[in-house]
């Protein structure tokens, strides 16, 4: 769940996951690609990532870019057709799923209230 | 089950007070600001190179400015009334966490150089020296209390540990050494208009998403409206209730209520959050310049009453602070209260007749409701006293078919804090926020066992946030939690709804 998690895994034949801040969030979210989503969930012992995690992903980061914010959750599952705590139980919450979109530090209040 | 990397403590029957052990939580101790997080808020951007003098210079200038804060230092006579009322002493055992204790962490410096015995005889009164290890120890134990006020129910002189702690917190950001939680959030206000961050065209995006939501559920247009001049009410609630559950289900039901009512109604960008953390961190600087967004949008909407959703120190600032921080507010409508909360609307609604209610909606859930610290013990609701303990309790019961009180001693204004408020919201402080939450998650499992409670209600977004992270920890499920609101949600029969919806000239798709 934290950021030594990705410093420290290193060797495998995997690459390790780009700089991240003090709450595991990607530094530089341009850096982001799928890969780095599979290594990410990987770490978190969440995965394989399967098609309802990647349209978690995709709305998240497509929302990131018109918002520059975070969507309720509600509505990330209902716009894509899941069921209301799927994103809890895809990810273990919604500030995993956030993270492993690769998407910035949201700040401090969103992270409180992202469970 | 949460997982922890410390010892969560286990339940009890009844919270028994522990046996002190020193220096329980002495590493206890949240992210320090950075300087992006201070200076927006008119603080240095790091601890100052002349602190010393800098601190006691700021606990000068607040001795002449707050009585109360003086006569707090002054008149504590050690009864040790306090010292087991506070949550974080129950659930740490840490003998600094005893509201006394606190208190003595600025009282001791404050003598020293502020008191005639403690400038000549220092080690009779308890006088110390100002050092840099007494600075860290406020750093690390101001931000172990949640400035609930409990322990200022039960000392005889009412001594209000909040506020030596809020004004700890004062001088602390003005010497540069800041929390980064509350700084980063105030600074996020300050340019942005939300504790959240939330950009206009976000809020609208998700307002729009609530307004399909409830035409799905429901077959009724409830709007939810933003930024719209000349309308009856600006709500102010807590940015929470845009993103955050179970409180968007609370905003969900204020929005149900308006509607059966036919007020108009808007929410604002300007004034997207009710939460004023100028008031945990003491200064009055930043919950007047907060508070006064309030103001400016209510004047460019040409709303006539304003109403405050479920926020449990933002209905503080609002119903004992909000006029002298940013009024007069003569400009509103003077036949209802300014500020209103909307537990006060809702129940006047409610006594009014104009909810079709179906409390059966709620057969599935027996409901319990937790006193937040703030409106238990800070303001009032209503015209009556007590209006704050009866109010809510009232909605739920008109709402619920099912309702059980927590023991007597943990509720009403002894309730105990939820652990994670004034300013402590934060993952920095998780084993704080676990710890603290024992005596309150006690009287639940008290009533789940006795009573088969299965929900408890709450009217504080941090409330909200703080028991549904904390309760799985203990065994709980985190939608055990809900918003007053969301069951007033779930038992509102909207006009039309259930209705035959294909000729009644329903939107299009």
């Amino acid at each position: 769940m934290k950021r030594e998690h990705f410093n420290s895994t290193s060797g495998q034949g995997r690459p390790v996951p780009p700089p991240c801040d003090e709450d595991g969030f990607l530094l530089d979210s341009t850096s982001w690609n799928r890969r780095i989503a599979r290594d990410m969930a990987d770490l978190d012992g969440i995965g394989p990532l399967g098609p309802d995690h990647w349209a978690v992903i995709h709305y998240l980061r497509e929302h990131h870019q018109s918002y520059a914010s975070v969507p309720p959750m509600s509505q990330v599952c209902r716009t894509q057709h899941l069921d209301r705590h799927a994103v809890q139980r895809l990810f273990g919450g919604c500030r995993e799923a956030w993270r492993i979109a690769g998407l910035p530090n949201p700040g401090e209040e969103a992270k409180a209230y992202m469970i | 089950m949460a997982k922890a990397d410390f010892e969560v403590p286990e339940l009890q029957e009844y919270t028994e007070v522990p046996k002190y052990v020193e220096g329980t939580m002495a590493h206890s101790s949240p992210y320090v600001a950075k300087p992006d997080h201070q200076t927006p808020l008119g603080f240095p951007g790091a601890l100052v190179p002349d602190w010393e003098e800098k601190t006691l210079e700021a606990m000068g200038d607040l001795l002449g400015k707050y009585r109360s804060f003086q006569v707090y230092l002054d008149s504590c006579v050690k009864c040790g009334a306090c010292t087991d009322k506070c949550h974080y002493y129950l659930g740490t055992s840490d003998p600094k966490n005893m509201p006394v204790a606190r208190q003595d962490l600025l009282r001791k410096v404050y003598r020293r150089y502020f008191t005639f015995a403690g400038k000549f005889f220092p080690k009779l009164v308890g006088a110390v020296d100002l050092t840099r290890e007494v600075l860290d120890e406020w750093y690390s134990y101001f931000h172990q209390c949640s400035q609930c006020r409990r322990c200022s129910v039960f000392c005889p002189y009412g001594i209000d540990t909040a506020e030596i702690s809020m004004a700890a917190r004062e001088i602390l950001d003005r010497i540069g050494y800041g929390q980064k939680y509350c700084n980063e959030i105030i600074a996020k206000v300050h340019k942005i208009g939300n504790n959240l961050g939330l950009p206009g065209p976000a809020i609208q995006n998700i307002l729009d998403g609530l307004e399909e939501d409830v035409l799905d559920d429901t077959g009724v247009a409830v709007k939810f409206p933003l930024d719209v001049k000349g309308v009856d009410i600006l709500l102010v609630t807590p940015s929470a209730d845009f993103f955050a559950e179970p409180h968007i289900d609370g905003l969900i039901g204020y929005a149900k209520v308006f509607h059966e009512c036919g007020v108009s109604w808007t929410v604002s960008t300007k004034a997207s959050e009710a939460g004023n953390f100028g008031m945990f961190i003491g200064s009055y600087e930043n919950m007047r310049r907060v508070s006064m967004r309030i103001r400016e949008a209510a004047i460019e909407l040409g709303v006539k009453r304003i109403v405050f959703g479920e926020c449990g120190h933002a209905w503080r600032v609002a119903y004992a602070f909000l006029n002298t921080l940013a009024g007069p507010f003569d400009f509103l409508d003077p036949n209802y209260p300014v500020p209103q909360h909307i537990l006060e609307f809702t129940w006047d609604a409610i006594q009014q007749g104009k909810l079709n209610l179906d409390k059966s909606a709620n057969d599935d859930k027996v409901l319990t409701f937790h006193d937040s610290c703030n409106v238990a013990r800070a303001t009032r609701m209503g015209d009556k006293p007590g209006g704050q303990f009866e109010i809510p309790r009232n909605v739920i019961k008109a709402v619920c078919n099912n309702y059980v009180d927590m023991e007597a001693d943990t509720i009403k204004e002894r309730t105990f804090c939820c652990g994670g408020g004034g300013g402590l919201l934060t993952d920095d402080l998780m084993e704080l926020r676990v710890k603290g939450a024992i005596p309150r998650i006690n009287a639940l499992n008290n009533v789940v066992q006795e009573h088969g409670v299965t929900h408890m209600a709450a009217i504080c977004a941090i409330c909200k946030s703080q028991f549904t992270k904390v309760i799985p920890y203990y065994g709980f499920e985190m939608d055990q939690i809900v918003s007053v609101h969301q069951l007033v949600s779930n038992a509102i029969l909207l006009t039309g709804q259930g209705e035959q919806d294909d000729d009644d000239g329903e939107d299009d798709e």
